[in-house]
């Protein structure tokens, strides 16, 4: 997918490094830019994420700047029409950034996901920045977008794994009433009231004291599936009755709520990185592609090089390590259908 | 314990996507979606029966189109619910019966997994072939809904041709039974004018004027003056006559004032001839005087109509001492004519029917069958009144209730 990964610390520096070819930017939300100037020889599609990570290290400030081979295309599509998407039957991988606040987000996914080829592996992320406020982040040598998304697509192969070690502490729950990412009522009661008495009595803090996002990076909730792991959500807001989670809940939906221990974070990330090389057909890895959640670094804090290292260490001593600290995350490698995760490591093996 | 728990609970999640809408596709994809995010199948497609063309047509897929090549159409062969492994794909396909169609799973899991799936399922699809049922029978209730608006209005269209017919129909007839009429009122004044034309014709051929003498000149010219005045009085009663009868089938656009017996009057004066001749005797009794404000000559019609068919079945039963009896009196609010007869009435199985359209008991040439249809949409529709048929010990009956004022 990509013959090239180069990190840099200041936007200026593109015009000399780069040269003729088509790129993607990943860029860190701290990194002081407001535009790019666009060189003719040069093409490319872009999007800001809270951090990226290069070399098993994550920056605030600074531009991964991946070169796509020339059997790969990029595209930018409007999510509220994923019938742009091109994608032959050749295409074996997909790398796709999507807005990460977008409200189409399941929606695109789903349609998105039906249009693909049968055997076609995708990973991707949710672009956007940690004030939660959803901005045009998604951009062009032209102009930014709102609601779009990049695609990448390949004829190589990539392998896959996605884990993210978040426990049942109680439930199951019955999600009883909730719009699209709104939860309203678990058992017949308000949300929060539930939320609040369980994970209060768990960890001994008071909600009067501590603020919201300390208990909802520990404690976030999580989709039962069958015999599968559950989808983690994480709530990020609450009106004192309902929560505002990251990503649509269907109502009805099966819950428990969730409790991270960090060293079950770190061996998921582990087992993410096993399945992703045992995914892929030939047993080589160009990069490590890794989409790994906010919330997780933000809770994992001084650990985080650790779950960096825990996937590393998977790989040849070389392998390079890159990717983003994304604002949900995407994967599928045509074991099951599409799911936009939270809180959760995606490891692509290139 | 662990996996009963989990079954239970997908259990749970893909009941409550059960009939969450009457509409068949809203409710299938949304069932699809959850159950194919809550067990993981990569795709899956429902398969409804056409019985028109005994085969099945796909109704709505979710996960990947390029799955959509894997799935065959069930047949007569395929078995309630299998599981089956595709060696090309490498993939299991999980088909369930619902009702006449089929559901398909394709899964990338181990034949047990899809077992407990299949378990699944199995536990709720009486739910889903009800919810299935429900929106079919919702569609069908609908189509019929949709049907029958169309049918009303073919319906509508049909009665208005109908009544279009029948009023072409009925005026033929009140043409044919007018003409029949005239020439009973006329055959009289053209008998006597044929007489008193015979008598000039017979004096002038015998010489019975003697023209030579001025006794025998003014003689003639007396006998001349006064044929010809009675052929001028002929002439003008056939005159009279067809103006009565252009003006009584001449429909009224406007009410008029008018005492029911004045009707029967000018009812007589076109139908009383044909009636006398036929040795018919015609009794009035009139106990009401007061005017009623209707239309009349569409009421002197009808009453023309009840005449002229008591005339027919009292010439068809060969009755002696043949008489109708005309009565005119008070009802309450309603002023009422009846007409009865001594013909021997209606028979009982007739008698329930005699106001239908077609409905005629004289022979094929005497008889539209619409006369008394047509009589009683002019009382009762146009008029505002009644009019009922009953028989008495003597024979038929006929009431027409008017309103007064």
């Amino acid at each position: 997918m990509f013959e090239c990964i180069s990190f840099f610390e200041r936007i200026e520096d593109l015009h000399v490094k780069l040269k003729k070819g088509t790129y993607l930017l990943l860029i860190a939300e701290d990194t002081p830019f407001l535009e790019i100037t666009p060189c003719e020889e040069i093409t490319l599609c872009g999007a800001i994420f809270p951090r990226v990570i290069f070399k098993g290290k994550t920056y605030a400030k600074g531009i991964i700047a991946a070169k796509l081979n020339p059997t790969s295309s990029m595209q930018i599509i409007d999510m509220d029409d994923p019938q742009q998407l091109y994608a032959d039957a050749s295409t074996n991988s997909i790398f796709a950034i999507v807005d990460g606040f977008s409200t189409q987000i399941d929606d695109f996914l789903e349609e998105f996901y039906s249009l693909l080829p049968e055997k076609t592996k995708l990973i991707g992320g949710g672009a956007g920045k940690t004030n939660l406020i959803q901005e045009p982040v998604i951009f062009d040598k032209y102009r930014y977008y709102m609601s779009a998304a990049i695609v990448i697509t390949s004829p190589e192969k990539m392998g896959i794994g996605v884990k993210h070690g978040w426990k049942p502490l109680l439930g199951p729950f019955i999600a009883t009433s909730c719009h699209n990412n709104v939860l309203e009522k678990i058992n017949y009661q308000d949300a929060f009231s539930i939320y609040k008495e369980t994970v209060e009595k768990e960890s001994g803090l008071r909600f009067e004291s501590t603020p919201f996002s300390e208990f909802s990076q520990r404690y976030p909730l999580g989709i039962v599936r069958y015999n599968k792991d559950f989808i983690v959500r994480e709530p990020v807001s609450t009106d004192g009755s309902s929560m505002v989670l990251v990503g649509k809940l269907d109502e009805n939906s099966v819950l428990s709520i969730l409790k991270g221990e960090k060293e079950d974070l770190l061996e998921a990330a582990n087992e993410a990185a096993h399945t992703s090389r045992l995914n892929k057909e030939e047993d080589t890895a160009q990069s490590i592609l890794l989409i790994d959640c906010i919330a997780r670094y933000l809770f994992l804090g001084e650990l985080f090089p650790k779950e960096l290292a825990a996937i590393s260490k998977v790989y040849p001593s070389k392998t390079l390590l890159w990717g983003m600290l994304s604002l949900g995350e995407i994967a599928n490698a045509n074991q099951e259908a599409i799911e936009f995760y939270n809180k959760t490591c995606v490891v692509g093996t290139l | 314990m662990q996996q009963l728990d989990e079954q239970l609970l997908i259990t749970f999640e893909c009941v409550s996507a059960i009939g969450t809408s009457l509409k068949l596709k809203e409710m299938i994809e949304h069932f699809l979606k959850v159950f194919s995010r809550k067990t993981g199948a990569l795709a899956s497609i429902y398969w409804e029966y056409d019985p028109k063309t005994d085969s099945y047509k796909q109704l709505c897929l979710h996960g990947k189109k390029a799955f959509q090549e894997l799935f065959m159409p069930p047949s007569s062969l395929t078995h309630t619910a299998s599981i089956r492994y595709d060696a090309h794909s490498g993939k299991y396909f999980l088909h369930v019966k619902v009702e006449e169609d089929w559901m398909n799973f394709v899964f990338q899991a181990t034949e047990v997994e899809i077992g407990l799936i299949q378990a699944i399922i199995d536990s709720f699809k009486s739910k889903l072939e009800n919810a299935v049922r429900a929106c079919k029978n919702h569609l069908e209730l609908f189509e019929i809904n949709q049907t029958l608006e169309r049918r009303i209005e073919e319906e509508v269209r049909k009665n208005r041709e109908k009544d279009q017919h029948i009023l072409q129909q009925s005026r033929l007839a009140q043409m044919g039974e007018m003409i029949s009429m005239i020439a009973h009122q006329w055959r009289q004044p053209l008998g006597s004018i044929s007489a008193v034309a015979a008598s000039i014709k017979f004096k002038t051929s015998l010489n019975r004027f003697d023209y030579s003498t001025p006794e025998g000149i003014e003689a003639s010219k007396l006998f001349l003056g006064e044929a010809m005045s009675k052929i001028e009085s002929y002439v003008q009663f056939l005159t009279h006559t067809i103006d009565d009868f252009r003006n009584f089938f001449k429909p009224n656009k406007q009410k008029e004032s008018v005492t029911l017996a004045q009707l029967v009057n000018r009812t007589l004066e076109i139908i009383g001839k044909a009636l006398e001749i036929n040795g018919i005797t015609i009794k009035i009794e009139t106990r009401a005087s007061h005017e009623i404000f209707t239309y009349a000559n569409e009421v002197t019609q009808v009453i023309l109509n009840i005449l002229k068919n008591a005339e027919d079945v009292i010439k068809e039963r060969e009755i002696a001492h043949a008489q109708i009896m005309i009565t005119i009196e008070n009802e309450g609010s309603w002023q009422t004519i009846s007409i009865e007869d001594n013909a021997g009435g209606i028979p009982e199985q007739v008698l329930p029917h005699v106001f239908e359209p077609y409905f005629s008991t004289k022979s094929e040439k005497n008889g539209t069958g619409l006369g008394l249809y047509m009589s009683k949409t002019i009382i009762e529709e146009h008029c505002g009144g009644e009019i009922l048929a009953i028989n008495t010990p003597i024979g038929a009956k006929f009431i027409i209730k008017l309103h007064e004022g």
